[in-house]
């Protein structure tokens, strides 16, 4: 049989070696004897049940070592004189006899005392001592739940080892959760439950690279890109540029470096707007075309106007961006434009042909265009998903024979023909459409809105041209599927998820100061306007203040003198004698008759005149009446002799 | 204030004396009497034998110097052994009306569940009426009268328990208890005082009676308390245990008894106290109760609907 006590003070002594060991290197050298003896001597006045000083010495103890280090605190010297009382508490409670309340007390000091170590030094050792000491503090409060309940129980060795097992779940399970929440998610790159879907078909998507011909048919992925907060734009208006692939080799176009080039943006409308991002892994920061620049996010932008973040998107994002709407992009004189003329030299010859047709008709560029989409229009090609031309000469089947493909087809076709025309072309990759959610204000823009386009260098200006146009279903192929609209039931839900990723995922404390320098900014801008408005402006909170005062003393007036007094006398009622609220079902006598209070009586009777008699109350009623509330919340207990 | 209460001093000494030397340890029963007395109604004195019901009515007759007059209600009472009846005078060859106990100002009737349903109701008519009809020639009853009755709660076999609607008749039911420890040994050590009361000289006259009644009517009872009054009867009314609550005659009777005690309290106005102190005699044995729910005491489920009414206060 073992004492509820022995379990409960090994433990408390384990903690305190465990609070006190990583500080006791930095406490002063008398407090470190004080607490190596305190311990000692704790423990065999605990083992003979013998204390050496009672409470009244202790408390003595308490106060002269509080006053001995709480002269050194000053605002530079905190941490060392507090550790120190707080290990000098930590002695003086071991020396003296313990009960439910004072074993809590220890346990606290010495979490506390851990707490400190780690404003002084955080080592390897603190670790291990934080998981030791939550266990040992865990499993001691459940013992001392018993050891409160009964101090002198006593229990037999199975008994106890059941006890300690329970008691152990506890801290070991939380312990666990702990390493699961804060230490191992938090590290995991991706989603936990990515594995649960993997990708088994390509998918329509934004990607770097485009290849077309390389997959028999593509997916609708509804999953979303990103979302665009700003004003509802024409649906002409929305393309969202992400990358420009400027080579192309084989039947793969793909971005190289490009070379410096000195670029002006020209003509257009500005518009702002931001974007959040999920996460993409990807290092793409998508913009309206044309963008300017873009702010809350560290990027690199380049002379084709891509902007590509630092490092990888592995988190959410959000960030602002200015653009351009309908402006264009201007080269300065003295380039070498040979990149965006290479052609591959794989093409068939029935390309070549139409490229030279082209060449012999015209020489101006505009016109070589126009005869082009022409062409394309001529071809009667379809915009679809399905059924589309195999991998190894793409561009020819898809012109001549099936006529059918997706705006990569479209796009690298019209761009290699632009080429062979001896115009600079480049693809674009981006998203088209978008549904604008009116709830949130932002487009939402998902991944089967991915699109590639082209822009064509003509007259030293970069142009855009959607090929994917002159499809003879654009209309209801391409353009259509981007305008459906939302139900307000996806709207509410997507936006509920947008103002989440806003608001808790992306919550960016520089950005909320800036936002609030600024509009402290705007509110100083506003404020000479004001000065101007003094004279009115003072006028009207006149008026306010004195309707305000006059209905005050209407109120006052209209608050009779018996209800204040009535509501005087109750609140010192309630305060003198300690009640929670007055019954509204007891009279003023009864009420004070049975507080047994003598001047509660009094104002009993004098009022009940005033309420019930029908006279009206006079000056020397309120005196008296208020003279002995005064005399309620004064009276001390001596009601009764008063009597 | 003082000269409105007239004759509140001489009440106040009655109860006084009778308290302290007669009837001790029945100052409840005494005050409610005495209130019933002020506010022109008759009581119903409801307990076993024994415990001084016909002491207190003794008493208070000889104090106030009222004449009293007794029934032992029993089955065969008939309704002429307590109104009188007339008989030939053979002498003026004529009848003579010879008057019964009930022309008394105090009305002792003992065990009224006992009498005949006819007997109680012609009593009963009496009261309310404060008049006697007998072949055809009415006779007024004395100023004041009222009529004490008792009767035996724990007996049930050969009685005729007091409808409803006599009972609402009856301004005050009480009890009367028994008498505290100490007093009842002293009682039992010095035996009865049946013979002491017959010493009681008259406190008071005929005329202070009526002069005190007359101030009673006076008392004032604030628009605040009618609204009280009335919010306890509409809660009666309303109440769920309660198939018939406190009628209109209900409501009057506790004004009156609650300004009857107003004066007895040395005021010239009605406080929510008052009625708080006298609602339990007055109003409990008018509440009928809904079958289901007999066995409940009428009293208690009274006091539970003065929990959820508010004083009225400002």
């Amino acid at each position: 049989m073992v004492r509820i006590k022995v379990p409960l003070d090994v433990l408390t002594y384990l903690v305190v070696v465990l609070g006190v060991g990583p500080l006791f290197p930095w406490l002063d050298p008398t407090v470190r004897v004080v607490v190596l003896s305190a311990f000692i001597g704790g423990v065999l006045c605990d083992m003979r049940q013998h204390y050496w000083f009672g409470p009244r010495i202790a408390t003595a103890l308490t106060i002269l070592f509080f006053a001995l280090y709480s002269v050194q605190l000053n605002l530079s010297n905190v941490v060392p004189p507090a550790v120190n009382i707080l290990v000098l508490l930590l002695s003086i409670r071991l020396l003296t006899e313990k009960q439910g309340r004072h074993y809590l007390q220890i346990f606290v000091l010495a979490l506390f005392c851990l707490a400190g170590s780690s404003l002084l030094s955080l080592n390897i050792a603190y670790l291990p001592a934080l998981i030791l000491m939550v266990t040992g503090v865990t499993i001691g409060l459940v013992l001392l739940t018993f050891f409160h309940r009964d101090p002198g129980l006593r229990l037999n060795r199975r008994q106890l080892s059941t006890l300690l097992k329970t008691a152990a779940m506890l801290p070991v399970g939380s312990l666990i959760l702990m390493l699961l929440l804060f230490v191992l998610l938090p590290r995991t790159q991706y989603p936990l439950w990515n594995f649960l879907n993997p990708k088994v078909s390509a998918t329509t998507g934004f990607s770097e690279l485009v290849r077309p011909g390389a997959f028999a048919s593509n997916i609708a992925d509804k999953s979303v890109a990103f979302r665009a907060e700003c004003r509802e734009l024409a649906p002409e208006d929305l393309y969202w540029r992400g990358t420009v692939m400027n080579t192309v080799e084989g039947t793969v176009w793909k971005r190289v470096a490009p070379q410096r080039e000195r670029l002006r943006i020209v003509g257009g409308q500005p518009i702002n707007y931001t974007i959040t991002l999920p996460t993409t892994n990807d290092r793409f920061l998508f913009t309206l075309d044309l963008p300017l620049n873009l702010e809350g996010v560290r990027h690199r932008e380049e002379d084709d106007r891509v902007f590509t973040a630092h490092r990888r998107l592995d988190k959410s994002l959000t960030y602002r961006g200015q653009s351009r709407l309908g402006a264009q992009l201007q080269q300065e004189s003295g380039w070498d434009p040979a990149i965006y003329l290479n052609v591959p030299p794989t093409l068939s010859s029935r390309i070549h042909q139409v490229a030279e047709r082209i060449r012999q008709q015209t020489d101006s560029p505009y016109q070589r265009m126009a005869l082009l989409q022409e062409f394309f229009r001529g071809q009667q090609l379809s915009y679809a998903d399905s059924d589309l031309p195999g991998p190894s000469t793409p561009i020819d089947e898809f012109l001549f024979d099936k006529k059918r493909g997706y705006c990569e087809f479209f796009a690298s076709s019209f761009a290699l023909l632009l080429r062979l025309c001896e115009i600079p072309a480049r693809l674009v990759g981006g998203y088209l459409g978008g549904e604008y959610n009116n709830l949130g204000g932002y487009y939402l823009v998902t991944e089967d809105l991915a699109h590639v386009w082209v822009e064509a260098m003509i007259d030293d200006h970069w142009q855009r041209i959607d090929p994917s146009r002159l499809a003879v279903n654009a209309s209801s192929a391409l353009l259509a599927p981007r305008q459906q609209g939302l139900s307000l039931l996806i709207r509410t839900m997507d936006n509920l998820e947008h103002i989440w990723t806003r608001a808790v995922i992306n919550y960016d404390l520089r950005q909320q100061l800036d936002l609030m320098r600024n509009s402290g900014g705007q509110l100083r801008n506003i404020l000479p306007r004001l000065a101007t408005l003094k004279k009115p402006v003072l006028i009207l909170l006149g008026g306010l203040a004195a309707i305000s005062l006059l209905g005050w003393w209407w109120r006052q007036q209209r608050i009779t003198p018996e209800c204040g007094l009535l509501q005087r006398y109750q609140a010192a009622i309630i305060k003198r004698h300690h009640l929670q609220a007055i019954p509204s079902t007891s009279g003023l006598l009864e009420l004070a008759t049975q507080l047994d209070d003598a001047h509660a009586i009094m104002f009993a009777r004098r009022f009940s005149a005033v309420l019930y008699g029908d006279q009206q109350i006079t000056d020397d009623d309120i005196t008296t009446l208020n003279a002995l509330i005064d005399a309620i919340g004064s009276s001390s207990g001596d009601g009764q002799a008063q009597r | 204030m003082a000269n409105q209460l007239t004759k509140h001093s001489e009440i106040l000494s009655v109860i006084d004396r009778l308290s302290g030397r007669y009837l001790q340890g029945k100052i409840r029963a005494l005050r409610l009497a005495m209130i019933a007395l002020l506010s022109d109604g008759h009581l119903l004195l409801e307990d076993i034998p024994g415990l001084g019901k016909t002491t207190l009515a003794l008493a208070l007759s000889r104090a106030l110097g009222l004449s009293f007059g007794r029934i032992q209600c029993t089955s065969d009472l008939l309704p002429s052994d307590i109104t009188g009846l007339s008989i030939f005078d053979r002498d003026q060859s004529a009848f003579r009306f010879i008057e019964g106990p009930i022309f008394n100002h105090i009305l002792l009737a003992d065990e009224i569940n006992r009498a005949m349903p006819k007997t109680q109701s012609a009593m009963l008519e009496a009261m309310e009426e404060r008049k006697v009809t007998i072949e055809g020639t009415s006779y007024c009853l004395p100023q004041p009268f009222m009529v004490i009755a008792t009767q035996n709660p724990t007996e049930q076999i050969g009685t005729y328990p007091l409808p409803e609607s006599q009972l609402d008749r009856f301004l005050i039911t009480t009890d009367i208890g028994y008498p505290p420890p100490n007093l009842e040994k002293e009682i039992i050590r010095d035996g009865g005082i049946r013979e002491k009361i017959l010493d009681i000289e008259p406190l008071l006259t005929l005329e202070d009676i009526e002069q005190a009644k007359e101030a009673v009517r006076s008392i004032q009872l604030n628009d605040k308390l009618v609204d009280y009054i009335f919010a306890i009867a509409q809660a009666s009314r309303d109440h769920r245990f309660i198939a018939a609550g406190i009628s209109t005659r209900g409501a009057i009777s506790m004004a009156a008894a609650a300004r009857a005690a107003a004066y007895l309290d040395g005021r010239s106005y009605v406080i929510p106290e008052d009625l708080k102190q006298i609602v339990g005699s007055v109003a409990a044995h008018r509440l009928i109760l809904r079958p289901e729910h007999q066995s409940l005491n009428n009293r208690e489920v009274l006091l539970s609907i003065l929990e959820n009414v508010p004083v009225p206060m400002v």
